[in-house]
């Protein structure tokens, strides 16, 4: 029993170790900036730093700018991302499934990821007319994001063991909806998962918008949360980035942890 | 008998010229003592000579074959730069003094030497290193450098190996000064000076130059100025300057060696927001968007205990004192230059025509378009007539959708007019030459016929300055009634690892400043020219006021769509308030 | 039914493909004629251009391939190891994940220029390699892994490294080509990290180059943009062949 012990112990710090390197690398080029910016949010000014505590908070939560674009991150977040997810689910389940023919298509789907932004925007600058609606700038999310949606959600198809399904058959049940469900809940952790970084990435689109509009000053449903924070680090005004940040952050973990919560009871 | 001397030089016993001769040059000399003139040696087929020096018992000579010219390869920096060079077939050569025999120098492309001590220093190109530094005995022995560019003559002053010389356009106006090492980078020294010739420039060892120049560019009175120069290069590092503009004004170096590094937006904030140690100063301009920002923020070294500081702001014009001093007293930008557009007229012109300039848009307008109908030599364009308008707006309102506004915009759509407002780069021309005394019959006319031209750097502005027959009137004033003016300011950079070295550059600078003439930002009358066309720029300046622009991003394309009929008053006026409030709010 | 879902998915590709088309096209015309002008302008030209290209692979390269040996033993020791705060120090890593690069940008800078790594290449490989968003992603496939196979090595073997290496990598080998194609996608699309903390024109990436496209002589633009497109294009066929084996639902051992 004793050996039982130790051997277990013995693998847990093993197990432990593989963590170490991506620690120590994440803690000085991540953690220690994050600490950075949550010390510099606390502070009146990058050249007095004196203390001011949670006034920038307030400053930053009051700040109509800061609402709008908040407004505007939220709602990309909302209404493009289960687009893109969902889009992207169909288009998996036709490539894992489907004939030989469909899957050679699946090159087209990856291409959009990689291709430069500077000459992106160009294009579809060309094809909307420069159009200040919202819409040029989903639709250019849905299409770059689609790739890295599409690649996640195959794998995950692909990996679910025949053995599981086999296992099943045996159990005895109507074919098609088990099939079904069994896949779905295969598929789930990795269905939240691109939901996730879909989410990640929406806040990545910053760099296409600003080329797109040519503006810090883009029209006012376009006015996202790097808007806001690039305007005021352009300002030399750090404090209300740093301060937007966390605030972020602090929006961020709790989406997360909502996240978290429901794939559990989704588990069960 | 007279003769025709190009140029001299002399040693302790002789005076030596070079003396045209049918197509050829003749050396000869003339012992002082004595006054006996001596034939030494003929120079045939020579276009030209431009410099003879004499040294021991040789005398060398600079000249020009013009029909040897070759052409040249440029030199490739490592950054990829092109350096070129223009052959003009020069040549030189020593001639023994007492043989009288003539050898010719194996360099290929010299461009010019100096005589220092026992030493003939040339300076010339050859494709494979750019220009450099060589003794005339040692040819092969290269130092190259490629931060002085083309040079017309330089002379070593001093015995520390600095040199003066007369350089290439981009020293105009200074006098720029460095050392033959092929390392040292270059200092403006003086300012305000104008040789031309290669024989302008003269230097002894101890310490003086002296120059033939005159009052500005363009003035045909010549004079001869001398200047210490004894301890004017201050040694050490290279003060580091970082903008997020190119600025045209080169900032008076005061003595030290200024490295002006141009970044991004993003740069800029990045650095200044880093605490980077590795910059010493930052040069801002007050229509750059976040001149104003970088006021309020306290972030630059607060110059007030800084010798001379405060003295050169009193001696300035009130309101630029006022512009770089924040809320609480602290004055953390050095104005280094201000600049106000303006119109420069000739009286006479303009009043036999009938109609006068005036400081209100409308009448202003009036006067261009009564203008247009009567004459075509004028000079107005309408983008700064706009710029000042509009920035005189907004220094006093946060919002588009007033009365005044609208009124101010239906005005100046008329602008757009392209019959009325147009620009003429003949007149600046022609009133450039007929300054400097250069016999041009076109120019001339035109000059006579000349009703007014804009004006828009200063340093247009100073170099009229002796004109007789014109007179400065601003361009149409702002809502305060004052003129809109730029100014372009240094900070200091608090963590910068060369700080004492910096400040002693600032108080270098701010000292020089204070006696600057015709600098348009000190208020003493008397340190300007006596001319009505100085008197009323010395007003022009007084009445100016320095607006810490918002970014043109903001309003200036839609503006232009507006005048363009592209889109409504009313859509500009919702667009422009629109991101005029979120700049103002974020 | 299954010719009317090629016909429709056909339809579908076609209509992402097309603005990569239009950039196609747009490469090899000049000035509305077709013409190789502006492949011309680019491979003759542009000195800057082919340092740049070779930045641009060898650091996405290097970030990936020590990406991997960092992640893949951390994923494991995420999915085996059992201690507490396990779960919040996973949700850190994702929230280190979001964090917008305006934000970041100043205090990497900082810290890297305290490191003297600005104006370095490792000043750009270095932070890419510890990015949490490989962690994540590998993690998440690491939880697919079935465990009966990690016991049963376990009673073999007590080394991580050999486990590892014969059961676990063989497994997610489609999920780490995966991850592979993602992490160099990445890093060769990254454009604000070169430009800011790189100085010399010749440390920078490609990505840069397109960005400052307009500063250069001809039109480079489309051209570098195709060629852009061309080492993800063929990291992606050569793990195609292993991506479409997988597909086949299931490979195991």
């Amino acid at each position: 029993m004793k050996n039982k012990l130790r051997k277990h112990f013995k693998w847990n710090t093993k197990c432990k170790l593989c963590l170490l390197p991506s620690l120590i690398g994440t803690s000085v080029f991540f953690v220690v900036p994050y600490i950075r910016v949550l010390y510099y949010s606390l502070i009146d000014n990058q050249f007095r730093r004196n203390f001011v505590w949670l006034d920038n908070y307030i400053k930053t939560l009051t700040n109509e700018y800061f609402l709008l674009s908040l407004k505007n991150s939220l709602l990309l977040i909302v209404t493009a991302v289960p687009i893109l997810v969902m889009l992207a689910l169909i288009i998996s389940l036709a490539l894992s499934y489907g004939i030989r023919w469909v899957r050679k298509t699946r090159v087209a789907f990856i291409l959009p990821m990689v291709i430069p932004t500077a000459s992106i925007v160009l294009i579809w600058r060309g094809v909307f007319a420069d159009s200040s609606a919202v819409l040029p700038i989903y639709l250019l999310f849905i299409w770059k994001n689609i790739g890295i949606c599409v690649v996640l959600l195959t794998a995950a198809f692909t990996s679910i063991e025949s053995s599981v399904y086999e296992a099943a058959r045996l159990d005895g049940a109507g074919s098609f909806i088990l099939h079904t469900k069994i896949t779905i809940s295969m598929i789930a952790p990795t269905v939240f998962f691109t939901v996730l970084l879909s989410i990640v990435n929406s806040f990545k689109i910053f760099k296409e918008s600003y080329l797109y509009y040519g503006t810090n000053y883009p029209p006012d449903h376009s006015y996202t949360l790097q808007y806001y924070m690039n305007n005021n680090f352009l300002k030399l005004d750090y404090q209300s980035l740093a301060a937007s940040a966390v605030l972020t952050s602090i929006l961020v973990f709790g989406i997360v942890m909502a996240g978290m919560a429901i794939q559990r009871r989704f588990d069960r | 008998m007279l003769y025709d001397v190009k140029c001299i030089c002399a040693d302790k016993h002789n005076i030596y010229a070079a003396i045209n001769d049918n197509g050829g040059f003749l050396i000869c000399s003339v012992n002082i003592n004595s006054g006996a003139a001596d034939r030494i040696c003929e120079l045939k087929k020579l276009d030209n000579i431009e410099k003879i020096g004499v040294c021991g018992d040789k005398l060398y000579w600079l000249g020009e074959h013009r029909s040897e010219a070759k052409p040249v390869d440029p030199f490739m920096t490592e950054e990829g730069v092109s350096v070129y060079f223009e052959d003009t077939g020069k040549k030189m050569g020593s001639i023994d003094l007492l043989s009288g025999e003539n050898v010719f120098s194996e360099t290929e492309f010299p461009v010019t030497f100096s005589v220092s001590g026992e030493n003939i220093k040339i300076y010339a190109f050859d494709s494979e290193g750019g220009y450099y530094f060589a003794d005339y005995g040692e040819p092969s022995a290269k130092n190259y450098t490629n931060k002085l560019g083309m040079l017309t003559s330089f002379e070593f002053y001093g015995n520390r190996g600095e040199l003066a010389f007369i350089g290439a356009n981009d020293f105009q106006g200074d006098l720029p000064v460095s050392k033959a090492d092929g390392e040292s980078g270059v200092i403006r020294v003086v300012n305000d000076v104008y040789p031309f010739f290669a024989s302008d420039l003269c230097a002894s060892e101890t310490g003086y130059v002296w120059l033939k120049t005159a009052d500005s560019a363009m003035s045909s009175e010549k004079l001869i100025k001398r200047y210490d120069l004894n301890n004017t290069i201050v040694s050490g590092s290279p003060i580091r300057i970082i903008s997020s503009q190119y600025f045209t004004e080169q900032t008076f170096s005061a003595g030290s060696e200024i490295q002006m590094n141009q970044l991004s937006g993003e740069g800029f904030a990045l650095t200044v927001l880093s605490l980077d140690k590795s910059y010493d100063a930052a040069m801002i301009g007050s229509d750059q968007g976040i001149a104003n920002d970088i006021k309020e923020k306290g972030s630059f070294y607060p110059l007030n205990d800084v010798p001379g500081v405060s003295e050169y702001l009193d001696r300035c014009f009130p309101y630029i004192k006022e512009a770089v001093t924040d809320s609480e007293g602290n004055i953390c930008m050095l104005p280094i230059a201000v600049e106000i557009p303006l119109v420069a007229y000739n009286e006479k012109n303009c009043a036999e025509n009938g109609f006068a300039l005036s400081k209100e848009l409308e009448p202003f307008i009036q006067a261009v378009k009564q203008a247009s109908a009567v004459s075509e030599y004028y000079d107005c364009g309408s983008y700064w007539l706009t710029q000042t308008q509009l920035i005189g707006y907004l220094s006093e309102n946060q919002s588009f959708d007033t009365e005044k506004f609208r009124s101010l915009a239906l005005l100046l759509k008329e602008r757009c007019s392209e019959e009325i407002f147009k620009s003429n780069f003949e007149l600046y021309s022609a009133l450039m030459t007929v300054q400097s005394g250069a016999e041009d019959r076109y120019y001339r006319a035109i000059y006579e016929k000349t009703l007014f031209t804009q004006l828009l750097y200063r340093f247009q502005q100073t170099a009229l300055i002796n004109d007789e027959n014109l007179r400065a009137a601003p361009m149409p004033l702002s809502g305060k009634g004052k003129s809109v003016a730029v100014c372009t300011f240094l900070c200091v950079n608090p963590y910068s690892d060369r700080l004492s070295e910096t400040l002693g550059f600032i108080e270098n600078t701010a000292e020089s400043m204070s006696s600057r003439r015709n600098s348009c930002m000190l208020a003493d009358l008397s340190t300007y020219e006596n001319t009505p066309f100085a008197r009323d720029l010395y007003s022009i300046y007084e009445n100016g006021e320095i607006c810490f622009q918002i970014p043109s991003e903001i309003y200036a394309d839609d503006f232009e769509r507006y005048c363009a009929d592209e889109i409504t008053l009313d859509a500009f006026i919702a667009e422009g308030d629109r991101k005029l409030s979120a700049y103002l709010n974020e | 039914m299954r010719k009317v879902n090629a016909v429709i998915f056909t339809v579908l590709a076609l209509i992402f493909i097309l603005p990569v088309a239009a950039t196609a096209v747009m490469s090899f015309s000049s000035e509305g004629t077709p013409s190789l002008q502006g492949y011309v302008d680019l491979l003759f030209d542009c000195f800057v251009f082919y340092p740049m290209f070779w930045n641009s692979v060898l650091y996405a390269a290097a970030i990936t391939i020590a990406q991997l040996v960092v992640i893949i033993p951390c994923a494991f020791g995420f999915s085996q190891a059992k201690f507490k705060g396990k779960g919040a120090l996973f949700v850190f890593y994702i929230i280190l994940m979001m964090m917008p690069l305006q934000v970041t940008i100043l205090p990497n800078y900082i810290g890297l220029r305290d490191m003297g790594l600005i104006n370095t290449p490792w000043g750009i490989i270095l932070p890419m390699i510890f990015s949490p968003f490989g962690v994540v992603v590998m993690r998440q496939y690491m939880k697919s892994i079935d465990n009966s196979v990690i016991e049963a090595a376990r009673l073999e073997t007590d080394s991580v490294f050999r486990i590892l290496i014969t059961s676990v990598i063989p497994q997610l080998r489609v999920c780490i080509f995966a991850v592979v194609l993602f992490v160099f996608a990445d890093c060769w699309n990254m454009v604000e990290q070169p430009m800011l903390f790189l100085k010399d024109d010749s440390l920078k990436t490609l990505s840069v180059f397109i960005a400052n496209a307009q500063d250069y002589t001809g039109a480079v633009l489309f051209p570098a943009a195709v060629i852009f497109l061309i080492p993800v294009l063929i990291l992606y066929f050569f793990f195609n062949e292993n991506l479409e084996k997988g597909l086949t639902l299931g490979d195991l051992s």
